[in-house]
């Protein structure tokens, strides 16, 4: 401590105030504002008298009546005299103001009637935080140090600092703090053996330089970005491309992006100039998924309001998170506190309105993702993708043909089949696979109803099984029918010998019933009696659906009147199947075939007098002789429809679509899959087809090189919006404003309305990151202390509006956000000066005078204790345990964008199942996991300024019971056992991991006592020395880090 | 973000204590030791908690509880109104209830046949039948019913009154919902959002979880012996810690939620443990049998919840009802999942006396249109409509065997005593002797309520 000298240096700073001046700014302003603007100023549009008291220059001017004072001279000044009602002019007229506000002035004027020097010319941008920087400055032109300040402040309130923290607890801290992680055993031992500031210094540059500082800080930052891997909001769709901001995050922090570029490519990267390296370039663009980051309403079906709701989160994330106050409130009114009005809100939302940000807006909209890099790749990219899709066009299009012209000379032998069909099912042998006698399958009902039951089990392991009994005899082609959407082979047994090792093996695309293929397991011979057909798995089972026995060819002898000529085995199968599916669903296109055979004339007439089948009336009148002359109606009505089946006619046409359904609708007569229905096509068309494929290889062939898909805005044309009264787009107020900064910030770094020419998100950012501006630096450097401290020197880290708390040292803030802009806008520079303060060394207990002096620690006199974030909790047990795995960067989430990630019924799809930093597992908007939602990391869905450190049970029952903390320390007692031979070296080796010193000798007691407890339960050592382990990690010295 | 004093550690030890020490939910409005002192509240209490039936998918309002003679008269035909600006899907003409309704109880209330059970008990019910919200979208739906706003994270009602209540049992949270569902809106539906994080909704599982299986996270897995040889130890570790530690109070608020953890670990599973329940009461709520067993021991463990001093509680059958085709075959089953268990709940409630301060709620997150969608006949659904349905209050001071409120003549739009969803929630909150524009929380440097600057106590439907 150097009192004396630190008062002399303070005697000697320049650029405060002058009294004067801050007793206008404190005392008087407020009055003139409450009392006088009413009458005299431009935002009342009065100017009575001619003066106006909102203007520097109204004030300096005076009014009609002459000059409103002479400086030192109160008695001889109008404005006291018209106060006190002293002259004929009375101010204000019908009540004056207090004796107290009087007194004020007139100290004003006694003092020299000074304004404050720079100010806005609005009289509006008055409150603190909208003033010019006033940094501490010394005579010889230095800024002044942190400790420099806090010292002052610690002298002016006679607060007594804490002494530096001893070296153990300090190089936890500064790990901790700078990144996220604790110090390992080797690196506490090397700095207890030499703990002075220098060797701090280079520990401190040490983990400055480490990949893990720019993990830390990026964590901090996300927060702040509402970065999240999903949604969230209603329809919860993952973000597939997300990541690639966060890894661009990490980077910033890695290369020390200079925080004003860090701010510029998040809100306008794509307009940056292109970059040499394509790689630069991309990342600028990938910044600005900052801006489309955020939860959308993607159901919400008034898509207007959608746009407005969207453009409001983009302003408000950006202005709370770089600027520190809302915008928010000045969508619906002017906003009561903050000088930001209803016309300057439109004046900004015009700048997002004219983004790009949604990719289109159809009944779920979807968020931008598009190609990503230098303008000629991209467009090069979408001239080609182009080509390659009129390439897939034409190349579908002659495949619908073909497919159309199969379908056509299928129809034409509609009966042909349909009576073959018949007779062929009687013949076979089917098997429901849901009446398996014997099994552990779970049956589902539930997707299309009883005919389309499958079996299936998931998500289980352990041995599957189904068994059918039946009997039959002769050989037959055995056939299962399942759905998978990924390969689950089965183990088929036929009177328990393996017939197949891998049956059903084929992915078929979906588990849906829709997804359900025949597949054949080849010939069976089968002896008179009774057999048994087994499947099994160890594990998920494919979704089964049936089972069927075809006699083989040469057995058909046997058969009654066999096919007809030149009929399609493909083609008969799959009506085999109508007919079965027609059998038990009463809507199946031929359920009303199938009914009349049971029951000709009371189906038809059934059908007809309750018209549900559109077909029955122009089946049933006049009433069919026989099956031909019914199945050749079909036959007819199906042809016709699909003469007028062209795709052009939309419109509904029941009958028409009945008849269609007939032939060519899922569980029609010719269900076939597109790979069935090629080896039908005539030879024409198939040869258009591979004419048409060729071409679309070679313009795969062409393809150039691939750029990444990133979530980033695009610029549209400038969109100026009118004001919204009440903030309702249905109801637009007036003209259009021009796009621009808030008139009360423009004063101090003139932006005007936005040029033209520029886009506004460039002239924007330009305008925020103005050396000038008032905000953006005292902002960062407000959370960098935040972040270091715990606390920031404004407490409201993200409103510094009038609401907002009010810096106790504003000295103290103003001097390091100038240091921060002279010096490059660096933040490693900026942690580092913080970080080699002694404020920042210093004991996190308060000396007793401390406590009493200053007991909110406003003079930073001590450290503040923290507890651990949830990522630190979890990534310090993996790294404590020598299990963590540091690989970074890449995606986290294995989605594609769109997929829901949770829903209604089947939970979460998210794996959180990994050893990598907790920085790399997805952030799951609206299901946080578990383990981050207790330690308060619940919500990604909005900026987060500072973690919550609540105290809460389920946090004691995750040490307790869970499976990590569990192996934690598990692993832990592992290695303590492989590197000690001692208890107490062992004690030693789990609490430096743990606590990073050795336990005291009544801890020992204690721990001893434990480790017999657990013998006493009759667990081995391990288990021992695990509830040791355990018990440390969930101890209050190492969840609260002093 | 957080106000609470967890971050002003020598200014604030006092909120420490009741945020920690205390266990789950320190009081915000009123304080646990004012509440606890017996001070009388601010106005009258006729409810002391909430169970919230939540039937997620959107029940229809003209198959159920509001009966529309007309629209069974104008069956197929154009809806002659104006139809609403914003429609979630195209609907086609309108289309009777294939359902028949009934008058039951001595109030004469109208219940279709879907719901047999509750039309016993229909003389405990307070009908609302014009409840009307703007979002036809399930997400903005589901998020305005459950926290007030479809555009911004806000807190949960739950959290709103476990904020404004505290808690009535130390050991268990003030909020917690049943198999709640993950999608639309999911954890933002039962979230704290910006009040003190032990407000947040403890959830029991999620709608892919069936009930029986639901667990308090982290409440069990750990060796019960071993247990309490490393709580013992952490007491002397931890206890010694403190001591060379004063400077800072989160210690011994963790110390004592150490203890409330334990407790919590009991308390919680033996609220869970339906094992002691009478084999009447388990068929009472359908617990016994296959298609009411889920719900049933939703219903039930609410109860037991509610004798637990829990402040609310919310049973989710997750999105059923959202009926867009085959409305006649899904209603039928989805109400045969509910209905008994929701009766058994309400006669439960009241022979243990326990219904004159419970206020149960039984809504969806909107109703469905008059107008058919999807196919003909079987096949048939309807549409989303937040416009005007139907929601009963029972017990917790309202009004029993009443209706209040109406659509028009074919169910679509509420017309007569609308009652919007932030009425609801006013509504609500005055039963629980909360006055929606006093309970605030201050964030973002304004004061934040369940209702924005909306909504009006329904002061006809009260007792």
């Amino acid at each position: 401590m150097r009192p004396v000298i630190l008062f002399l240096f303070l005697a000697s700073l320049v650029g405060a105030q002058s009294p004067s001046a801050e007793r206008f700014e404190n005392e008087v302003r407020p009055l003139l504002a409450g009392n006088c603007y009413s009458c005299h100023s431009e935002k009342a549009g009065k100017k009575k008298g001619g003066l106006l008291l909102d203007s520097f220059e109204g004030i300096r001017k005076g009014g009609r009546s002459g000059p409103l004072y002479s400086a030192g001279k109160p008695d001889e000044s109008l404005l006291w005299q018209v106060l006190t009602h002293e002259h004929e002019m009375r101010m204000p007229p019908k009540q004056k103001l207090g004796a107290g506000a009087i007194a004020s002035v007139r100290l004003w004027i006694a003092e020299g009637a000074e304004l404050p020097a720079q100010l806005a010319a609005t009289g509006e941008a008055m409150h603190w935080a909208f003033q010019p920087r006033r940094p501490v400055v010394a005579e010889d032109g230095a800024l002044a140090t942190i400790d420099d300040l806090l010292d002052a402040a610690q002298e002016r309130r006679n607060v007594e600092a804490s002494p530096r923290a001893d070296p153990g607890t300090l190089l936890r801290r500064v790990t901790w703090r700078l990144t996220g992680l604790p110090p390992t055993r080797d690196e506490l031992a090397k700095f207890l053996a030499d703990p002075d500031q220098t060797a701090f210094t280079s520990v401190v540059d040490r983990l400055l330089a480490s990949p893990r500082y720019a993990e830390q800080m990026a964590r901090h930052w996300l927060d702040l970005a509402r970065y999240a891997d999903s949604n969230g909001a209603d329809e919860n769709h993952c973000m597939s491309q997300a990541w690639r901001y966060r890894d661009w995050v990490v980077q910033a922090f890695a290369k020390d992006l200079s925080y004003d570029q860090f701010l510029m490519q998040q809100l306008a990267g794509d307009l940056l100039p292109e970059k040499d390296s394509a790689a630069d370039t991309i990342d600028q663009h990938i910044a600005t998924g900052f801006l489309v980051l955020g939860p959308k309403m993607l159901a919400e079906q008034d898509k207007e309001k959608l746009k407005y709701d969207l453009v409001d989160e983009q302003m408000d994330v950006l202005f709370r998170t770089a600027l520190g106050f809302s915008t928010s409130c000045a969508r619906c009114h002017d906003h009561k506190f903050d000088p930001v009005t209803q016309e300057d809100y439109y004046a900004l939302a015009g700048v997002f309105a004219s983004t790009k940000s949604l990719s289109h807006t159809n009944f779920v909209s979807q968020w931008m993702e598009r190609d990503v890099g230098p303008r000629a790749r991209v467009l090069e990219l979408a001239a080609w993708r182009g080509a390659a899709a009129e390439a897939a066009k034409k190349e579908k299009h002659a495949m619908e043909a073909a497919d159309l012209e199969a379908r056509r000379l299928l129809a034409s032998r509609f009966a042909d089949y349909l009576l073959a069909a018949e007779k062929t099912r009687a013949a076979v042998l089917t098997l429901e696979a849901e009446h398996a006698s014997n099994g552990n399958l779970i049956a589902d009902r539930s997707m299309w109803g009883d005919a389309r039951t499958v079996v299936a089990r998931t998500g289980s392991s352990g041995l599957q099984f189904a068994e059918f009994r039946f009997e039959r005899a002769g050989r037959f082609e055995l056939e299962l029918r399942a759905a998978a959407e990924e390969s689950r082979p089965v183990r088929v047994l036929l009177d328990g010998r393996e017939i197949a090792a891998a049956a059903l093996g084929a992915v078929t695309g979906s588990w849906l019933p829709l997804g359900q293929r025949w597949s054949s397991l080849g010939e069976v011979e089968l002896a008179a009696g009774e057999h048994v057909l087994r499947m099994e798995r160890d594990g998920s089972f494919p979704h089964v659906d049936k089972l069927r026995l075809v006699p083989k060819i040469d057995e058909r002898a046997a058969w009654p009147a066999l096919t007809p000529e030149g009929l399609e085995s493909v083609a008969l199968r799959a009506a085999v199947d109508a007919l079965e599916v027609a059998a038990e669903v009463k809507e199946a296109p031929l359920s009303l075939w199938v009914g009349w055979r049971a029951q000709p004339e009371a189906v038809l007439a059934e059908a007809h007098a309750a018209s549900k089948n559109p077909l029955a009336v122009a089946l049933a009148a006049p009433a069919p002789r026989d099956a031909m002359e019914f199945a050749g109606r079909l036959q007819t009505l199906g042809l016709a429809a699909m003469q007028r089946a062209e795709p052009a006619q939309f419109g509904f046409d029941a009958k028409r679509d009945a008849a269609l359904g007939l032939v060519a609708g899922p569980e029609g007569l010719f269900w076939l899959q597109a790979g069935e229905l090629e080896s039908l096509w005539p030879e024409t068309r198939r040869a258009t087809v591979l004419a048409e494929r060729l071409e679309v290889k070679a313009v795969q062939g062409r393809r150039p090189e691939a750029l990444p898909v990133g979530m980033v805005v695009e610029a549209l044309p400038r969109k100026p919006l009118p004001v919204l009264a009440r903030g309702n787009h249905l109801t637009p107020d007036g003209e259009a404003q021009p796009l621009g900064a808030p008139a009360a910030l423009s004063g101090l770094v003139p932006s005007g309305p936005f040029a033209a020419a520029e886009d506004g998100r460039l002239a924007l950012a330009r305008w925020m990151i103005d050396a000038r501006h008032p905000l953006t630096a005292r902002v960062m450097v407000n959370r960098v202390w935040l972040w270091l401290f715990g606390e920031g020197l404004v407490r409201t880290p993200s409103d510094f509006g009038s609401k907002g708390d009010r810096p106790e040292l504003p000295e103290l803030l103003d001097t390091l956000a100038e240091r921060f802009v002279r010096c490059g806008w660096s933040v490693r520079q900026l942690v580092r000066e913080i970080v080699l303060t002694e404020a920042w060394q210093r004991s996190a207990l308060p000396t007793e005078n401390a406590f009493a002096t200053d007991p909110e620690n406003a003079t930073f006199a001590h450290m503040r204790p923290f507890r651990l974030a949830a990522e630190e909790v979890r990534d310090g047990l993996l790294l404590t345990s020598g299990v963590l795995d540091v690989k970074p960067f890449g995606r986290s989430l294995a989605l594609e964008s769109g997929v829901i990630v949770t829903n209604d019924q089947s939970g979460n799809l998210a794996n959180y199942d990994s050893l990598r930093r907790s920085l790399w597992l997805p952030v799951v908007r609206n299901a946080m996991y578990e383990m981050f939602s207790i330690f308060d990391y619940v919500d990604a869905n909005g900026p987060l300024d500072r973690r919550g450190q609540s105290v809460q049970p389920q946090q004691m029952l995750f040490f307790l019971n869970s499976a990590m903390v569990r192996e934690a320390a598990a692993k832990l007692a592992e290695a303590s056992l492989a590197a000690a031979a001692t208890d107490s070296a062992r004690e030693d080796f789990i609490a430096l991991g743990i606590l990073h010193r050795r336990p005291l000798d009544s801890e020992r007691l204690t721990l001893a006592g434990l480790r017999a407890r657990v013998r006493a339960e009759g667990r081995d050592e391990k288990a021992a020395w695990a509830a040791v382990a355990q018990v440390l990690f969930a101890s209050n010295e190492w969840l609260h880090v002093d | 973000m957080w106000t609470d004093a967890v971050h002003h550690p020598l200014a604030s030890r006092r909120d420490v204590l009741a945020a920690g020490a205390l266990g789950f939910g320190s009081l915000a409005l009123r304080g646990v030791l004012a509440a606890e002192a017996g001070r009388p509240l601010p106005i009258p209490a006729r409810a002391k908690r909430v169970i919230f039936l939540f039937m997620h998918g959107g029940p229809s309002q003209v198959d159920t509880f509001d009966w529309k003679p007309r629209l069974q008269a104008d069956d197929g035909k154009p809806f002659p109104g104006e139809r609403p600006r914003v429609v979630f899907a195209k609907t086609e003409a309108l289309m009777a209830s294939p359902f028949k309704f009934a008058q039951h109880g001595q109030s004469g209330a109208w219940v279709s046949s879907l719901f047999p059970e509750v039309a016993k008990v229909v003389d405990h019910l307070c009908f609302i039948k014009s409840l009307h919200g703007t979002n036809p979208a399930h997400g903005g739906a589901l998020l305005a019913l459950h926290t007030g706003s479809d555009t911004f994270v806000r807190p949960s009602m739950g959290a709103w009154i476990s904020y404004g209540l505290g808690t009535e049992n130390k050991d268990l949270p003030g909020f917690v919902s049943i198999c709640p569902t993950l999608g639309h809106g999911g954890v933002a539906n039962w979230s704290n959002a910006f009040l003190p994080a032990e407000h947040q909704g403890i959830p029991l599982g999620h709608a892919a979880v069936k009930a029986k299986d639901v667990r308090f996270a982290f409440a069990s897995g750990g060796d019960t012996p071993l247990q309490e040889a490393e709580m013992e130890a952490l007491r002397v570790l931890n206890g010694s810690h403190r001591a060379r530690n004063f400077h800072d109070p989160a210690l011994a608020a963790r110390m004592a939620s150490m203890e409330t953890a334990f407790r919590l670990q009991d308390a919680g599973a033996k609220v869970l443990d339906l094992s002691g329940e009478s084999a009447s009461t388990l068929a009472s709520y359908g617990v016994d049998t296959a298609k009411t067993e889920n719900f049933g021991r939703q219903c039930l463990m609410a109860r037991r919840f509610a004798e637990a001093g829990v402040r609310f509680i919310q049973c989710t059958h997750s999105y059923k009802w959202d009926q867009h085709e085959s409305l006649k075959g899904l209603h039928t089953s989805n109400a045969a999942e509910v209905d008994l268990p929701i009766a058994g709940l309400i006669s439960d409630l009241a022979a243990r006396d326990l219904l004159k301060d419970t206020l149960v709620l039984w809504a969806g997150e909107f109703g469905r249109t008059p107008t058919r969608q999807g196919g003909m006949g079987d096949a048939a659904g309807r549409d989303h409509n937040p416009h005007g349905f139907t929601v009963f209050m029972a017990g917790g001071g309202v009004k029993a065997g009443t209706s209040f409120g109406a659509t028009d003549d074919w169910g679509w739009f509420a017309t007569e005593n609308k009652v919007h969803v932030h009425d609801l929630h006013a509504t609500m909150l005055h039963l629980l002797g909360l006055e929606h524009e006093v309970l605030t929380f201050r964030h973002a440097g304004r004061d934040f309520r369940l209702t924005d600057v909306a909504g009006h106590v329904v002061k006809e439907i009260l007792a």
